[in-house]
This record gives C-alpha cells, structure tokens and sequence, in this order.
C-alpha cells in the first residue's frame, strides 16, 4: 500500500478533493458562472430601468351631472384627488367614458348617482360606482384603496361645501370676532352719545356676532373634544373660558342691564385677541380633520428596485444552492462516482461535507458579487452591517444545500431534481416573502414558509440592508434549526444511498 | 463465513433481483500473485459476483470473505487495501486526465508522495504526456488507461477490474493485460471480468460464469481439458490422412475421441499429451504418415466456453427432466475450486431449477 496519511487528516484530504472537484467542474463552464452572477443583476438593472411606480395611480374618469355639486368638487380639488388618482376629467358621457376605458385610455370609472338627494332626503347613502377592468390581484387592491381615498375625498370635498355654504355659524372665527369688536365699540360710541337707537342696533348686531364666535369656538371645542376621549384638554378649558366671556359681554351688553356698557369695546377686543389665539377649527378642517404624511422609519426611501434586490439575491443564492448539490449527488451517481464512494476508505460524512463545503463557497462568491452589484451599481442601501449579511446568506446557504442534498435522494434523474428544485423556488417566491407578506397567509402556510431558507434569508437581507437593523434572532435560530434538520436527514439519505 | 487464508473466498454465494437470482451457489478461494479471470456472456452475473465480492452489494445467500472479512463489514481502513475499476469509469470530462487521478488519490487519503505517484501511474498507463488533456478531449483508450490508473492510484492489495478492456482495440488490450501480470507480479491480486473469452489465455485461473453459476474455476489450461475431457492433440500430415488410419486413431491406447477436421488434418482428445503425443508420433511413423506436426494446438477459448456452457445446460435439461420426474430438490451447489491448493476438477453437482 502507498504512503498514506494519518487517520485525523484522511477525511480532509478527501472532502477537499471531493470540494475541489465540484469548484473545478463549475469553474470550468464560464457560460454558467456568467449566468449565475450576471443574469440576476440585469433582470435587476432592467426591471430598475423599466419599473414606473407612478403606473400604480390610476387615470379616473368622473362621470355624473356636469353642472351638480360633484363637478365642482372634483374640479376645484383635483389637487387632493391627485394625491391618490390621475384625474381624468369630469363628463356626463358614461359610454365615452367605457370606450376609454376598453381602450386603455383610462383606469377607472367613478360614477356619481343622478339622484343622489333624493336618497339622502330618505335617510339613504346614495352609491358611487366604481368600474375598471384589472385583473391583476395587486392592482386589484390598489383600485380599491385608491377608488376608497378618491370617494371619500369627494365626500369630504362636498360635504365642506356643504358646511361652509349652508351653516353659517360655522363661518370663521375671526370673522365673528371682527364684526363684534366693530359692533361693541359703535355700541360703546352709541351709549356715550345717548343715542339709544343706535345703541340697541349696535347691541344687535354684537350679541349676533358674540352668539356666532362663542357657536363656532363651541364647534371647535367639540371636535377636539371629541379627538381627545374623555380627557378635558387645555385648549378646550381655555375656550371655555373665551365663552364664558362672551357671554359675560352679552350680558352686559344688554340695554336691559344695570351694568355699563362702558369699556365693552375693549373687553370685546380682549376676547377676541384670546379666542383667536385659541382652536380655530375651519369647516375644511371638521369635515376634513387628517389628512397623511408618510414617514418611514428607515433612513432612506425605498425604491422598488431596492426593495427587490435582497430578496432576489436571497431567492436565487438559495436556488443556487438547492439545485447545484441536488444536481451534484445526481450526476454522482449518474457517472458512477458511488461504485466508487461503496469502496473508497470514506463515508457518508466526507462526501456530505465536501458538498457543503463546495456550494457554501460556490454560492458565497456568487452572493458577494450580486451584493456588490446591486450595492454600487444600482444604488441599493446596505444600511446595516455586512457580518449579518454574511451570517445570513452563510445560514441560508447552508440550509439550502442540505434542502438539496435532501432532494437528490427522493429524484432518480436530473429532471426530476430540476423539477423539484422549481417547486421549492416556487414556493419560495409565494410564501417566502418575496411578493407578499407572510401575515398575509393562514397560518398553516406560514408554518410551510418557515421551513424555506429563503424565507428567513429574504428577512434577514431586507432588516439589515433596507431597515438597517439587526436581524430577527428568531430567522436566525430558524436557519440554524433547518441546517441541523436538513443536513442529518441529508446525512442518512447519503448513507442510505451508499448501501442501496 | 470461509477464512482459509485466502485473499478472497465465498461460500454458497447467492444474489436475487427480485425472485430471479442473478448468482448463486458460488464456491470460490483465491489468493495473491494471481490473476482470476472471471468469462462469460453479458448478463451471466459477472458484476454482480464482482460487486458482492468487495462488498458493494450484500449478498442473499452464502458469504463472502474478503482479506479474512465480510467485505459488508469493511472500515476505511479495510478499504484502503482494496481497488475496484467498475465497468462504468468514473472520470470527469471536465477536469484534465491529472485532476481525474489527483480526485481519486484524494477519495483514497492519499497524501505522502502524491505527485510522484500521480506521474509513476501516468507514465505506467502512458499516458504522461496526456495529462494537461481534458477528458472529454480523450480517446476511448487513453480514458480506459487513465481509469485503470485511477484505481491503482493508493496500491491496492485485492484489485477488482469489472471488464477493463471492453471496448478496447486489440493491441492496447494486450499492453494492458501486460500491466495486469506486472501488477500480479508485484503481490496484487487481480479479480477480473471479462467478455473477451480469449483473455482467459492471460489469465492464472478462469472462472466460467453462466447463467449466475460458476461452472468451473480452474487454469486455462485446465480449462480445456475441462471441456474437451482431455488434452487435444493436432495431426497435419502431407499427403491426406487415409480413412483408416483415423478410424484406427480412435482405438490407441490415452485417446479418447479422433475427429477428422481437414483432408490433412485430425483432431485427437487424448487422456495426457505428454504421454500420448511420443507413442502417436511412433504410430504415424509405423504407418508411413509424413507429418508436418503433431502437437498440442493453440487453444481456442471461445471453442471451449462454447463446449463447457453447451454441456452445463445439456445437463441441466437432464436434471430438469429428473425433477420433473422426482420433484426433486430445487437448490443445488456450483462448482467449488481451491485454487491456494492447486488446480482441480470441478465437483459434480446438482444443478438448481432456476433459469435465468
């Protein structure tokens, strides 16, 4: 027998020579490297380049009477509608309207009804129909929230309308105000003159206005008592107050009252520069209270290219391994390399372990380049710090491959193994977080989605690259579970499959 | 389990795919220095003796020794000392015939002196010029060199070949065969398959495996006298051999059996050449024949598989017919042949029912 080494260095010598071979066997075919490290960062540059977020907002038609309430509001506040449609214009022509639509010109219909007060009159909520033609799911949705934000701003922009026109007591503080100090100081002039005509007209016209301030300051306590619960807040206090002087003033104010009118200019002016200073709740303001300010957590603004990227990395990375260590053990035993395994002075061990240590480099390299790709050539934030990358995709890898190992002992042939590895890659894109949130799912496929590496490889590549965060110690543990998991059931099949 | 001693050994040895059996009763001892060639058709379970032998398959019935183990048994250790060339080569068409063989030196631990070894067993195999080639970039020959390498890489001690020479051309086969008995000549002991019936010439010992039954394990040598019931012995006379003479041929004393296989030429199985060939020679003189030879011709081995397969099966049928009749037992035992204690007949046996 030839020199050999000692029994401690043996299965080292044989996983490295075992591990060199399937780094030389994929090195030497350059197409697929090329494809495995280019491929993903074009789709990315292309879908980068070509992917217009604007496209979510829909072009919206407006159709109902040209001269009703509905045209005003939609003209005069297309600004806000825009905010969550493309405005298309207001028309009475509904079948116009459906030619544009069945033409792509538009994306959706807003009706408003013909005889929308008529069912108010009856204590009835008058319908707006809403017609599209979306077939997509996620466009679907954004129809759906978008038609919602769009109706309920017309509603809101009406029904301001409404309250500004129609209920004069809700007329601008201020404007109450100014009229009531003007009024209190001809009252005051009138009384002094002992022109007790004028005065008694000046009496009038200032208890309306005091009647209209303390109604409108009254309207403002109640929205924001009504935003604050129970709780009785400061301003609320101090606009009481503010009443309490009104009144006080009216009082006073009073022909009939024993108390002089003398300073009642004065007092007015003093109430009014507090009340002004108080809530003054505009009715755009009651109709309207909120309005939103997106501000996300992050430090950058994500774009869907970023948004994309960890988890495309993370998808194919996992793929990559899957499939080259199940399409490895296949060809091994396509060429007969386990004739040769069933004598050679190894086990299961060495071979198990010479594939992850193959595909964990394999797929490392592939992983660093698209990182540093997407990284410096597209832009995409690696906020948090790159040892959790690392961790990660080492974890996710790892698992992958023993998934794979896995997956070349159910599979006699290579296109089984491809066919299985597809499954798992479909899965993947379904339920591990690519296209959609796990908590979107019943709980039963959410249990399917923690047993794929690229569920918790997608989570981990999106907390430290985008949120900038460490990652979830839970997607961590989980990879750590399902190497252990995969690689002892990889293990006993590679055994089973030396003494088949 | 037999440990006689013997390198290799099976008793009663038996495999079944299915309900079909693909080898049975399988009695067989070999030891170093030799070269143990195992013949027969395609399908006659040639790799399966092989594959039950080093202990990749395990075996139905009967065992199997290996180096005084059960092969099923074998630690790495154990398996460093044994080589199997499958019938399938396993090369990489990627990788260049020297990281082919540095991938096998690796499966075998070998570390100590590898290059040299590496280049040792190129230049053995010829093949040291080549090896920068990638595989796919070589020829059918230089890949089959390069496999036999492969499995020589760590020194085994029991060498399993499972027909290395299959697809070979005529000359490369002989160089070949000629590293087999340089090998053999080193202490290795080299259990081989094939289906060139004339290999069996080259070897030390000849199993005749057919329909997964050893039917005989001997010399060549041996093996003729085997199927012809003794040695052959070839008359060419110059001018034609007369009728009588042949018939007269057939009553001397050591011949069994005289066939006319030419105007010129007869063919005599005799008891023992060495003792026959002198009083023939005598004979033909007395009787005026002019010859050009009288001697022991070159065996043909395919004529001889042919005679020892065709009269296992006449054999068989009669024993088919005797069940038939007595319903007799279904098992039977093959030939058993010790070849640490020399040549030797096979045993008479009784045969099993099963066809394959």
């Amino acid at each position: 027998m030839t020199p050999i080494v000692t029994r401690h260095l043996r299965p080292l010598i044989q996983a490295s020579g075992l591990m060199r071979k399937e780094l030389s066997q994929t090195l030497r075919q350059p197409q697929l490297i090329l494809l495995l490290a280019g491929g993903p960062f074009v789709i990315l540059v292309i879908f980068g380049l070509g992917y217009d977020e604007e496209q979510l907002a829909l072009r919206t038609r407006f159709i109902g009477p040209t001269d009703s309430i509905y045209a005003t509001a939609v003209d005069e506040h297309s600004d806000l509608l825009s905010q969550y449609v493309i405005p298309a214009g207001f028309s009475d022509d509904i079948f116009e309207a459906r030619r544009d639509l069945e033409d792509d010109e538009i994306d959706l219909i807003v009706i408003f009804p013909d005889d929308a007060e008529v069912l108010i009159a009856d204590g009835e909520q008058a319908p707006i129909t809403i017609l599209h033609d979306k077939l997509d799911p996620v466009q679907l949705i954004a129809v759906e929230v978008a038609s919602r934000l769009a109706v309920g701003e017309v509603n809101a922009t009406i029904l301001e309308q409404l309250v500004g026109e129609g209920l004069d007591g809700l007329r601008p503080l201020t404007d109450h105000l100014d009229d009531a100090v003007v009024a209190a100081e001809a009252l005051e002039q009138a009384e002094r003159e002992g022109d007790s005509a004028a005065a008694q007209e000046h009496y009038e016209e200032l208890d309306a206005a005091l009647i209209g301030a303390e109604t409108a300051l009254g309207a403002s306590a109640l929205v924001i008592d009504q935003l604050a619960g129970t709780d009785t807040t400061d301003a609320t206090d101090s606009i009481e107050e503010a009443q309490a002087d009104i009144r006080s003033i009216r009082r006073d104010a009073d022909p009939d009252s024993p108390a002089t009118t003398a300073g009642i200019g004065q007092r007015t002016a003093d109430v009014a520069e507090v009340a002004t200073t108080l809530a003054d709740v505009p009715p755009n303001v009651i109709v309207r209270p909120f309005y939103h300010e997106f501000q996300h957590l992050g430090e950058e603004h994500i774009t869907s290219t970023s948004f994309f990227s960890p988890s495309t990395i993370a998808l194919l990375v996992a793929h990559l391994g899957l499939t080259f260590a199940a399409m490895s053990v296949i060809a091994d035993r396509r060429l007969g390399v386990f004739e040769i395994y069933r004598v050679a002075p190894m086990g299961p061990g060495q071979i198990v372990f010479s594939k992850y240590l193959a595909f964990l480099l394999l797929g490392a390299f592939v992983a660093a380049a698209l990182l540093a790709a997407v990284v410096l050539g597209l832009g995409v934030p690696m906020l948090g710090a790159i040892p959790w990358v690392v961790v990660g995709m080492a974890g996710m890898l790892l698992a992958s491959i023993g998934l794979g190992l896995i997956v070349s002992a159910l599979a006699n042939t290579d296109i089984q193994a491809v066919q299985y590895s597809m499954l798992v890659l479909l899965a993947g894109l379904f339920f591990g977080g690519f296209f959609l949130d796990l908590s979107a799912f019943a709980t039963p496929v959410q249990a399917l989605a923690q047993v794929l590496p690229v569920t918790h490889g997608i989570s981990v590549l999106q907390d430290v690259m985008l949120r900038g965060v460490e990652p979830d110690m839970i997607d961590l543990i989980s990879l750590a579970a399902l190497t252990g998991v995969y690689g002892i059931g990889a293990m006993m099949l590679m055994r089973w499959q030396l003494r088949a | 389990m037999i440990t006689d001693g013997s390198k290799v050994s099976t008793e009663n040895l038996g495999k079944k795919y299915g309900d079909r059996w693909a080898v049975r009763g399988v009695d067989l001892a070999a030891d170093e220095l030799r070269i143990v060639g195992l013949i027969g058709p395609s399908g006659c379970g040639k790799t399966t003796l092989v594959r039950m032998l080093n202990g990749i398959l395990p075996p139905d019935e009967g065992s199997v020794s290996l180096l005084g183990k059960d092969p099923q048994k074998f630690g790495s250790t154990d398996r460093q000392r044994i080589g199997y060339l499958p019938q399938q080569a396993v090369l990489f068409p990627e990788l260049s015939l020297w990281e082919n063989l540095n991938y096998h030196a690796s499966l075998a631990g070998v570390r100590f002196r590898r290059r040299a070894r590496l280049h040792e067993l190129l230049e053995f195999v010829e093949l040291g010029d080549d090896r920068k080639k990638k595989v796919h970039e070589a020829s059918g020959g230089m890949q089959r060199r390069l496999a036999l390498a492969a499995v020589l890489v760590h020194k085994p001690e029991v060498l399993f070949l499972d027909e290395p020479t299959a697809g070979i051309d005529p000359i490369l086969r002989r160089r070949i065969w000629e590293r087999f008995r340089l090998l053999r000549d080193e202490g290795t002991l080299l259990v081989v398959t094939t289906q060139y019936v004339g290999e069996a010439a080259d070897c030390d010992d000849v199993g005749v495996l057919s329909e997964g039954q050893l039917l005989s394990l001997t010399s060549p040598g041996e093996l003729a006298r085997t199927a012809y019931g003794g040695d052959l012995v070839e008359i060419t006379s110059v001018d034609p051999l007369p009728e009588h003479l042949v018939a007269e041929a057939d009553t001397l004393d050591g011949v069994t059996s005289v066939e006319r296989i030419g105007p010129h030429s007869a063919q005599l199985v005799v008891h023992e050449a060495k003792e026959t060939l002198p009083l023939l020679r005598d004979w033909l003189d007395h009787h005026d024949v002019t010859t050009t030879s009288v001697d022991e011709p070159t065996i043909d081995f395919d004529e001889v598989f042919v005679r020892i397969v065709e009269r296992d099966r006449g054999e068989r049928a009669e024993t088919d017919d005797d069940a038939a009749e007595s319903d007799d037992s279904r098992t039977g035992e093959a030939a058993e042949v010790d070849l640490t204690a020399g040549n030797q007949q096979p045993h008479e046996r009784e045969r099993p029912l099963e066809r394959f």
